[in-house]
């Protein structure tokens, strides 16, 4: 008997603006396998966020249930579960609090969860440093001095300090410069397999999404739209949205582009049948 | 050089603008920081040129010094020249003046903030078009508004119109910055990292449109923009920029099939591909991406007009 490892299960989230009820997420149902990189795709307004918000516990459903290893997960959680799930943000300077060190904000997450000896926690954190490229020294310095890669390296080492199982990356590479994005989805991609993490992988980016992800849950205006194996995305998407975000993707090679048209051409024909 | 650019300058091929050795450095504490290293650059009449870079690469600011947008900053050490034309700018900020918003005009990356929050997007219009005729009575400001927007496929221009940025979507205020920045028929246009904090398909229609108003309205573009897809799709001409650098000069075609400096290698093996299902390589900073301009035969600037 295999329970999954995270079940979304037929959750809605309504949220309250300006006098109007606005449904983030209409019945959604996702399951995750331990040591996938689950990737959800969309664009802004189509609940992605509020589906990382939910697993975070940031809110609690309006309806559905989200488990993890068979538990349900609400707002209020025991400690063991906030250390299980650990996020990374687009805009890791927001992530940091600027008023402590490098060393301190990765030494917090080891002493909010007790984790290691007292006595060893400084080697912790340089060893934590080291694994994400960083050098030790990194440790006494204000986030504010550093590159936006090098402050999402520390987020990363923060969110491994608590030994996590699960880890909800939201928009991680977006406001990257290209080669810092690429060395950082290569970081991420050995943090994962080295520790056995399971990734849930939030992103507008496709091409990002074909490099890391296992399985692809697409997203319009809080509805699931499809999901499948990335391969299977990739080869015959079955919904015309998926084939409309595919179309749109700006590319830089002539092979690229071949791969991208076809979903062009998809497009062309079925708007001619409307 | 000279020979092979001449087979590829056409009949039109005045220089509408003419960045030469443009250098910036600003006064900091420990001295000055150089910001610019002498850029040289060109846009010819109806081209689309696009200036592609990272961040900190000195690409807008390039475009602020065009506008004379920097000028007043007495930190700012600038030297160089930037012609509109056949007129020098670079020091002349009357010049400037006269001709933003008429015959330069800028799109910016974030159209929202770009607007006036105060004022009604119409007001705003009337403003715009003044610049390009200050006799223009209120009713043939609304006429000409209105076309604009349907230009942009905005199908209720009096609501757009009267409506302040707030009320607009992301994409719409793309569009309604597209039709003002060309409602005067601007000789250059100056776009910043359009679309790029648009969502893809609404990034892909804007770029789009765009492309289509600037054939018809003949502008030329100088698109600056750190995406290299973006620049495939849109460019005739590209230039690298790296580090207040340029280190690459070629027609799209030629930059994306043959990309010769180690920098512009780089960036593109580093793109994450959609027909890949490997993750990008990750090439290190390398002391080569300094390495001088490689300019690709036919790009070079033709010689200026002689009288």
């Amino acid at each position: 008997m295999s329970e999954m490892f995270l079940s979304v299960e037929r959750v809605t989230k309504r949220f309250r603006s300006a006098g109007r009820d606005v449904t983030a997420l209409d019945d959604v149902s996702i399951a995750v396998e331990r040591g996938e990189c689950h990737a959800i795709i969309g664009e802004s307004g189509s609940g992605k966020s509020t589906l990382g918000g939910l697993i975070l516990g940031l809110y609690e459903p309006t309806s559905g249930l989200v488990r993890f290893k068979g538990e349900a997960l609400s707002k209020r959680r025991p400690l063991r579960l906030k250390r299980a799930i650990q996020l990374i943000q687009q805009n890791p300077l927001s992530a940091l609090n600027s008023r402590r060190t490098v060393g301190q904000s990765v030494r917090l997450a080891l002493d909010v969860h007790n984790i290691g000896e007292r006595s060893h926690r400084g080697a912790l954190v340089a060893k934590l440093l080291g694994e994400v490229g960083l050098p030790a020294d990194y440790a006494g310095r204000s986030p504010q001095g550093l590159s936006g890669g090098e402050r999402q390296r520390i987020a990363i080492a923060r969110a491994l300090a608590c030994e996590p199982e699960l880890l909800v990356l939201d928009e991680p590479t977006s406001a990257l410069d290209v080669l810092v994005q690429a060395r950082v989805l290569q970081l991420l991609a050995r943090i994962r397999r080295q520790h056995g993490l399971t990734y849930l992988f939030i992103t507008h980016d496709l091409a990002v999404v074909r490099g890391v992800a296992d399985r692809v849950s697409v997203f319009q205006k809080g509805r699931l739209i499809e999901t499948g194996s990335t391969d299977e995305i990739f080869a015959a998407p079955q919904d015309v949205y998926t084939r409309r975000l595919l179309a749109a993707i700006p590319v830089v090679s002539e092979e690229e582009a071949k791969f991208r048209d076809r979903f062009r051409a998809e497009i062309d024909v079925e708007e001619a049948e409307d | 050089m000279s020979v092979a650019s001449a087979g590829v300058v056409g009949k039109d091929s005045a220089v509408v603008l003419g960045v030469r050795n443009l250098r910036l450095s600003f006064s900091a504490l420990r001295g000055p920081v150089e910001v610019l290293h002498g850029v040289s650059l060109h846009v010819r009449r109806g081209e689309k040129v696009a200036l592609v870079g990272e961040s900190g690469s000195g690409k807008s600011t390039i475009a602020r010094l065009v506008l004379g947008l920097l000028q007043d900053e007495e930190v700012a050490a600038i030297g160089g020249s930037v012609r509109l034309g056949s007129r020098e700018i670079l020091g002349d900020q009357t010049a400037i003046r006269a001709a933003r918003g008429d015959r330069v005009a800028m799109i910016f990356q974030d159209a929202v903030s770009a607007f006036n929050p105060t004022f009604l997007i119409g007001d705003q219009f009337r403003e715009v078009l003044r610049r390009g005729d200050p006799k223009i009575s209120n009713s043939e400001a609304l006429r000409r508004a209105r076309a604009a927007l349907a230009d942009v496929y905005l199908h209720e221009p009096d609501r757009v119109l009267g409506s302040y940025v707030f009320q607009l979507s992301g994409g719409m205020s793309q569009r309604v910055m597209i039709a003002l920045a060309l409602a005067n028929d601007p000789e250059l246009l100056i776009a910043d990292e359009p679309g790029s904090s648009l969502d893809v398909t609404v990034q892909a229609r804007t770029l789009h449109l765009m492309n289509e108003l600037i054939g018809r309205h003949g502008a030329s573009v100088l698109f600056i923009s750190h995406n290299l897809g973006v620049v495939r799709e849109f460019a005739d001409r590209v230039y690298v920029i790296y580090r207040g650098r340029i280190v690459e000069h070629a027609t799209a075609a030629q930059l994306f099939a043959d990309p010769r400096h180690p920098y512009t290698r780089a960036l593109l093996a580093a793109i994450p591909k959609l027909d890949r299902t490997r993750l990008p390589d990750t090439p290190e900073t390398s002391p080569s991406f300094a390495d001088p301009l490689i300019e690709h035969a036919g790009c070079s600037e033709p010689p200026p007009a002689s009288a």
